[in-house]
């Protein structure tokens, strides 16, 4: 099996151990788990006995070293244990009876603020300082006087407590002890103890017990300090703190109170030692203005309730469980002494009555109400002490507060009857079904009973109110921790905290019947509220802010253009432009002019130029001829003298020549051309059909009826031309000629009307700046022949026509590219020696 | 109401692509007359877009000589040009001024500046070697040197058959084939443009 690990020392131990090897710490627990109770179910009372397994280990010792003999005690027992412990029925809680010892044998420091209370209280509360669980529990007590009635033992069929018989067998003798160790001189007090918890028969046992027993510190024997300060070593300090408190004997001195140890103590365990200090006689001691700066909430109802029954006898050893009680114990002292027994009699801790406590709208959690509604408070001896408790706290003191007696008195005189204070609603308590289903729910039954059964006084609160606006503070606040600060409750630092508890709803229906805030208030489905509106503002400091500036100028010159560097002026640019100019102008004009012949025509032609030459001779004569002219009139130069030699030798073969022309110039440029071949006009047979618009698509539409367009026309009665007769379709042509300079408008001929020419051979006459992109329709087939720039031209007209115009401009052409040629490679070779030169001398320079 | 336009409008473009496009591969002649009646549409949309551009033309330089801008002395030349030139050309019988001013002013003034051209090609040649001597730049103006010693021809040597076969490779083979590239490229981009508007991804003529 696998071991069992230590919940406290984290150590291995066996399955089967018990007690852990390591630190003895027991690793099962000695009472089975409790069974939850299920919503419906009635709660089975159970023996509060077991419980007793579940105290600390250290309790448990106490108790069984009281149990075995009070012989021993001053030996093994501590000393608060082994003191003399009166039969009192008013035992609380055994595991608390601790609490009810004092010793003052600890040498530990004190802190100042701990100090200055206790030297603040005036010797002779000090010396009437009872126990202030004494006093705490006395408020559980009914404030009103009841009659002695004998003390009748609990039904044996009840596995309940019952400290009221000390004859009981269920009693242990530990407890008997502490009965015995809390008897009080005043015999009459314990009758009267008695005959309250006969009175609340419906109450637990143990919590009968609580409101019945009475300790009088006053009764304690003054060997009491001697042994538990012989005994404290094996006790936590705050437990020997609370047993110096508890036990401390009224006639002590206040010198003996100072030294009590203070070292560990917490505060809120400070507070009830300053609480026991206070004087027995006085009602109302200044237990709320004891420090309570860590003092739990409920603690600090308690005390306050504990102050509320004024002229109840303080009892002592009212040390409730303190530590572990819940809020809604703290209302438990009101509804003793608020709702006296006989009102109440068969269902005093009815568990309805907590639901009934939070129906009246309280706007104070518990443990404040508990404050407010109990008693004025005794200005003299809170007065410095209040000077440490935090601001937030503050506020429940009640600012030049009348003396302890007097204003005891008058909260007593104040004090409104229950019947009358308690709404109307409250007092009916629910049914006990109900009631009983609502708090049935995985709650141990000794919990279950144990709620509070009243409500608490609003009157009086708000008399406490009012008297705390009127009246001037004399606790002067200080400046706390900032951890305490934190542990304030939010009420107090949220403004609008009031106001939400007023939205807080309380359930009136079902199992949380009586509780409020439990659930989400929701009126009328999902509460709109407008949405909290966020600044969309960037909070950037001034470094982001120079980092998102040089971002944004990165950007910024990304697109801009970058300006380029002055280009230093050469003064002999301009006279090389002009030298240049004229050598050019020179060479090419003189040879025009001299009508030279310098230069030989090339005689080889390219396949191109052999296929166009064999095209147009395969041309028959008087055959329709489309001739496009699509080039612009500045490479007129170039292309009309090559154009003028394939035009010649249609018109040789009498061709039928129909112009077209892509361009606006076009049909200019081909009547130029026509001019120059016929000066006098003599060969009719061709028509001008003009500028052909639309580009692809009027080439498409012209490809597809050449004579469509010109029929809907304003040149319509070119069709009547005996050049277009027989013409329809663009296949009716017996070639076309596309003289042309720009790659574009060759291309869209040969794409949009080649297929339209079905076989019949498309011709081009090229510049030579459009070969490159006109070429490989010739290679593809598409182009039937090609004659690309002079020197094609050249060739060809050798060919055909020797002394053409081509062979006119042939030495001034070629004259001026061998002058071009010459400019270009010695001002390259000159550029190259200068840029070395330049370079070099730069070198030199950087070396100098 | 606008997406119906819109949808409208693709519809008829897709459609009318379509009936062009079945031009080219189906000899029907009801689809034939059809294209060739969108065709003229095309034409005619063109030349009006011709003569809507020459009136843009005028108006913008008419608003120049009116605000007496920089240059307004040029576009009140143009205007004077404009409308000389058109009423020589709608008016009858005034052919011959149209060729006066096409042989006197246009074409000589469009070759001289391609003679200027030449000047300054060769300017830029001499020029680029000094600032910019670079390998590519060598290259560029050998390859210069070889296309004109191919095409032209020496006093008393003629064409020189070396520098002739060095102009047909760089002409016909290595320029070429940079042009066939060239055109492969323009007739996919051409395929895919005509087919994005088929297809109604590109609506040239408005909506998306």
């Amino acid at each position: 099996m696998a071991d069992v690990k230590c919940s406290m020392c984290s150590a291995s131990n066996p399955a089967e151990a018990e007690v852990c090897q390591q630190c003895g710490a027991r690793l099962k627990p000695l009472t089975a788990p409790l069974d939850s109770i299920h919503p419906g179910e009635t709660p089975t009372k159970i023996s509060t006995s077991d419980l007793e397994n579940t105290l600390p280990s250290w309790l448990r010792d106490v108790r069984q070293a009281a149990e075995e003999s009070p012989a021993a005690l001053p030996a093994a027992t501590p000393e608060f244990l082994a003191a003399p412990v009166a039969p009192t029925p008013n035992t609380p809680l055994d595991f608390l009876s601790g609490l009810s010892a004092a010793k003052d044998d600890s040498d530990e420091p004190v802190p100042d603020w701990l100090a200055g209370l206790r030297d603040s209280l005036p010797t002779e509360e000090v010396s009437q300082s009872q126990n202030p669980v004494q006093d705490l529990l006395t408020s559980l007590t009914p404030p009103a006087p009841i009659e002695p009635q004998p003390v009748e033992p609990p039904a044996e069929e009840e596995p309940t407590w019952d400290f009221h018989d000390s004859a009981t067998a269920e009693t242990p003798d530990w407890l008997a002890a502490l009965k015995a160790q809390e008897n009080t001189p005043a015999a009459p007090k314990i009758e009267e103890k008695a005959e309250m918890s006969a009175t609340s028969g419906d109450f637990p046992d143990w919590l009968s017990q609580l409101s019945s027993q009475t300790s009088p510190a006053a009764t304690l024997p003054e060997s009491a300090p001697n042994t538990s300060s012989s005994a404290t070593g094996d006790l936590p300090d705050w437990i020997t703190s609370l047993r110096d408190d508890s036990a401390a004997p009224v006639a002590q001195p206040a010198s003996a109170e100072a030294t009590a140890p203070q070292g560990d103590l917490p505060d809120w365990m400070a507070s009830l030692r300053d609480d026991s200090a206070a004087p027995v006689a006085q009602p109302a001691p200044a237990k709320v203005t004891a420090p309570q700066g860590d003092l739990p909430d409920w603690m600090a109802s308690l005390r306050d309730d504990s102050a509320a029954p004024v002229e109840q006898p303080a009892p002592a050893e009212a040390t409730a469980p303190q530590g572990d009680l819940p809020d809604w114990l703290a209302n438990i002292s009101p509804n003793v002494e608020q709702s006296p027994s006989v009102e109440k009699p068969a269902k005093a801790f009815d568990t309805g009555a907590f639901a009934e406590s939070a129906l009246p709208g309280e706007a104070e959690p518990n443990w404040l109400s508990g404050i407010t509604s109990s008693a004025p408070q005794p200005a003299a001896p809170e007065a410095e002490p209040a000077s440490a408790l935090p601001g937030w706290l503050d506020a429940f003191f009640v600012p030049g507060a009348e003396k302890p007696s007097e204003a005891v008195n008058q909260a007593a005189v104040e004090m409104p009857p229950v019947a009358e204070t308690l709404p109307a609603e409250t007092s009916a308590a629910p049914t006990g079904a109900a009631s009983d289903a609502i708090f049935s729910m995985d709650m141990p039954d000794w919990l279950a009973g144990f709620t509070p059964s009243d409500l608490d006084m609003p009157a009086p609160k708000a008399e406490m109110a009012s008297t705390a606006s009127t009246e001037t503070p004399e606790i002067t606040p200080v400046n706390l921790p900032s951890w305490v600060q934190a542990m304030r409750p939010m009420e107090a630092v949220i403004a609008d905290a009031e106001d939400v508890e007023n939205e807080q709803m309380v359930e009136k229906s079902g199992p949380l019947a009586g509780l409020r805030a439990v659930l989400p208030m929701i009126v009328g489905g999902m509460t709109m509220r407008k949405p909290k509106t966020y600044s969309i503002k960037l909070n950037m400091d001034d470094a982001q802010q120079a980092q998102v500036a040089l971002l944004e100028k990165l950007l910024a010159t990304e697109t801009k253009a970058q300006d380029l560097p002055a280009r230093e002026k050469n003064r002999a640019e301009r006279p090389l432009r002009w030298v240049i100019a004229l050598i050019l102008l020179l060479v090419t004009v003189i040879p025009l002019l001299m009508g030279s012949r310098w230069l030989d025509v090339p005689q080889l032609a390219g396949a191109d130029l052999q296929a166009f030459t064999e095209t147009l001779g395969k041309i028959e004569p008087n055959a329709p001829v489309l001739v496009v002219f699509d080039y612009q009139p500045a490479l007129a130069g170039e292309l009309e003298p090559i154009a003028a030699s394939a035009v010649r030798e249609l018109m040789l073969k009498q061709a039928r020549l129909v112009f077209v022309s892509t361009t606006p110039t076009g049909a200019l440029m081909s009547e130029r051309l026509m001019a120059r071949l016929d000066p006098q006009q003599t060969y009719t047979s061709s028509a001008q059909l003009g500028y052909l618009p639309g580009g692809a698509a009027g080439i498409q539409v012209f490809a597809s009826a050449p004579t469509r367009i010109e029929r809907d026309g304003l040149n319509g009665a070119v069709l009547e031309s005996p050049t277009l007769a027989g013409v329809t379709t663009l296949n009716d042509f017996a070639a076309a000629l596309i003289l042309t300079d720009s790659p574009d408008e060759g291309r869209l001929w040969v794409e949009q009307a080649a297929p339209e020419l079905r076989g019949k051979p498309l011709l081009m006459v090229l510049s030579a700046q459009a070969e490159p992109l006109l070429r490989p329709y010739f290679d593809s087939g598409q182009v039937q022949g090609l004659m690309v720039g002079l020197n094609s031209g050249a060739v060809f007209e050798q060919q055909v026509s020797p002394d053409g115009p081509v062979r006119q401009v042939w030495d001034a052409f070629g004259l001026g590219l061998i002058a071009m040629e010459a400019l270009i490679f010695i001002g390259g070779i000159w550029g190259l020696v200068s840029a070395w030169l330049s370079a070099r001398a730069a070198q030199k320079q950087e070396e100098a | 109401m606008n997406r119906i336009a819109s949808a409208g409008f693709a519809v008829l473009a897709i459609a009318t692509g379509i009936l062009i496009l079945l031009g080219y591969f189906i000899n029907v002649p009801a689809v034939a007359d059809f294209r060739l009646i969108l065709l003229e549409w095309a034409v005619i949309l063109a030349g009006v877009a011709a003569l809507v551009g020459v009136g843009n033309l005028f108006s913008v330089h008419l608003q120049r000589v009116r605000q007496r801008v920089k240059g307004s002395t040029y576009s009140l030349l143009l205007l004077v040009s404009l409308l000389i030139s058109l009423f020589l050309g709608v008016t009858p019988g005034l052919e011959a001024a149209q060729h006066i001013m096409l042989n006197a002013i246009m074409i000589p003034i469009e070759i001289s500046l391609m003679a200027l051209l030449a000047v300054s090609l060769t300017y830029a040649g001499i020029r680029l070697l000094r600032h910019r001597p670079t390998p590519i730049a060598i290259l560029f103006i050998v390859t210069v040197l070889l296309v004109l010693l191919g095409t032209g021809a020496w006093p008393l040597i003629g064409q020189l058959s070396v520098f002739s076969d060095l102009r047909a490779i760089v002409a016909q083979v290595l320029a070429a084939g940079g042009a066939r590239g060239i055109l492969i490229g323009v007739a996919l981009g051409t395929l895919t443009t005509g087919l994005r508007v088929l297809l109604g991804a590109d609506r040239p003529y408005g909506g998306k």
